[in-house]
């Protein structure tokens, strides 16, 4: 599932200090990345931002394509974790319990929803990248609807439908309520989303009426 | 209901309405290739050459018609604020109670408008980057949030609390997932989507 060139064949055992340089760089591309795009961030931006030399920079990244994709690779990483906690559910779980899940999906888009969704509009223009960007958010869909389905009294017939349609109302939810600051309380906003989750787990088989 | 003139461009202002067959096609032409680039490009990404190339115009062409990208983007906001309320409308006309086909044909209703107006609703909720353009759109969401809200709500068995949060989740459940399907198509079926957000607003509704 990695994307594109990884940066497998460097050493990852770096000390304290050099953790600390690249965790900054990472950080500040992140910002530079959201408000200016991919294009518009130049290397000496993300070193001005965190007052490093262009050779610190290059010791630790070979380029800002490189920087991104570990940024990615790290979101990624981040939902999937954030989808396997599911697991640690009960199997019929209470509304309470699904809005604490929510809260912990909504805690991961606190951190990286605004590169995610920066980075679908201004990312870099490299077709490779689109199409594993897309197979890794088809595979967080199919995870999560499996996990939904799996709890459902009437299971659909396509986890990734489920979980395409779930994500969607989750991803877009936060996105208002964060980044555009609609004036709606984000415990109602959650507590209506575990409703909803709940309704669809819950829903009884029905006979089909035509 | 009827204060939706906020961001509304008061067509009277412009000479839409004296303008002759060809300069319709022209203007219409501009809108179209506008709402695309604001989708691919953002608001703020999107340059008056990127919409004269891609309608094949010149600049003077353009400033014919509009005084700017803002007001492309205020005249696409009234079309589709006006088609979102009609939508609104329908589903509060459907019986009481709906059966699931109801409610499927509806969400295909829904995506259908989008197929025409997602491109702009997109563009807009990554936002124009000024704030009175968003909080003018912040608040004919609101509106729309809570008109829907409140109709979901009066036919819940168990009716949530908040109608604008209820419509908020409903709408963003459709809006993205019809971006994925269309937009950044996952190879997910549409027809599975729409089946899974009938399911859910079924679910919803107890029917």
């Amino acid at each position: 599932m990695s994307v594109g060139p990884n940066s497998g064949d460097k050493r990852v055992n770096y000390g304290p200090r050099a953790a600390r340089t690249r965790a900054a760089i990472l950080d500040a591309a992140r910002e530079l990345f959201l408000d200016h795009g991919y294009a518009g961030t130049q290397v000496a931006h993300i070193t001005r931002a965190c007052g490093i030399s262009r050779a610190g920079f290059y010791t630790y990244f070979r380029d800002k394509h490189e920087v991104f994709l570990l940024l990615a690779d790290k979101s990624y990483r981040a939902v999937l974790e954030v989808v396997g906690r599911w697991h640690t559910l009960p199997h019929s779980c209470t509304p309470g319990e699904i809005a604490g899940w929510v809260r912990a999906y909504f805690d991961f888009l606190d951190v990286h929803g605004a590169f995610i969704f920066a980075s679908i509009q201004s990312g870099p223009d490299d077709a490779r990248l689109v199409a594993s960007s897309r197979r890794r958010q088809a595979r967080v869909a199919y995870q999560l609807g499996a996990h939904l389905r799996e709890r459902q009294a009437r299971p659909a017939r396509t986890p990734e439908a489920l979980g395409l349609a779930t994500m969607a109302m989750l991803d877009r939810c936060w996105q208002a309520h964060h980044a555009q600051r609609v004036p709606i309380e984000a415990d109602d906003v959650i507590e209506t989303i575990a409703g909803l989750i709940s309704g669809i787990l819950t829903a009884k088989p029905l006979v089909q009426s035509k | 209901m009827n204060k939706t003139t906020d961001l509304a461009v008061d067509e009277s202002d412009t000479p839409a309405s004296k303008l002759g067959p060809r300069a319709m096609r022209t203007r219409h032409a501009i809108l179209q290739a506008s709402k695309q680039l604001f989708l691919d490009l953002g608001f703020a990404g999107t340059r008056i050459n990127n919409i004269t190339d891609a309608c094949g115009i010149s600049r003077a062409g353009f400033y014919t018609y509009f005084r700017d990208k803002r007001e492309i983007f205020n005249t696409l906001g009234e079309q589709t604020y006006h088609k979102l309320l009609e939508l609104v409308s329908e589903l509060d006309r459907l019986p009481r109670p709906c059966t699931r086909a109801h409610i499927e044909r509806w969400v295909r209703h829904y995506f259908a408008f989008m197929d025409e107006h997602g491109a702009f609703i997109l563009s807009a909720q990554s936002g124009p980057a000024d704030e009175q353009t968003q909080s003018a759109i912040n608040r004919m969401q609101m509106r729309v949030w809570f008109l829907l809200g409140a109709g979901l709500r009066s036919r819940q068995k168990h009716p949530t609390t908040a109608p604008e949060a209820l419509g908020l989740a409903a709408l963003a459940m459709l809006d993205r997932s019809w971006y994925h399907c269309r937009a950044q198509p996952l190879s997910i079926s549409t027809d599975d989507v729409t089946g899974v957000i009938t399911d859910y607003f079924t679910a919803m509704l107890e029917c």
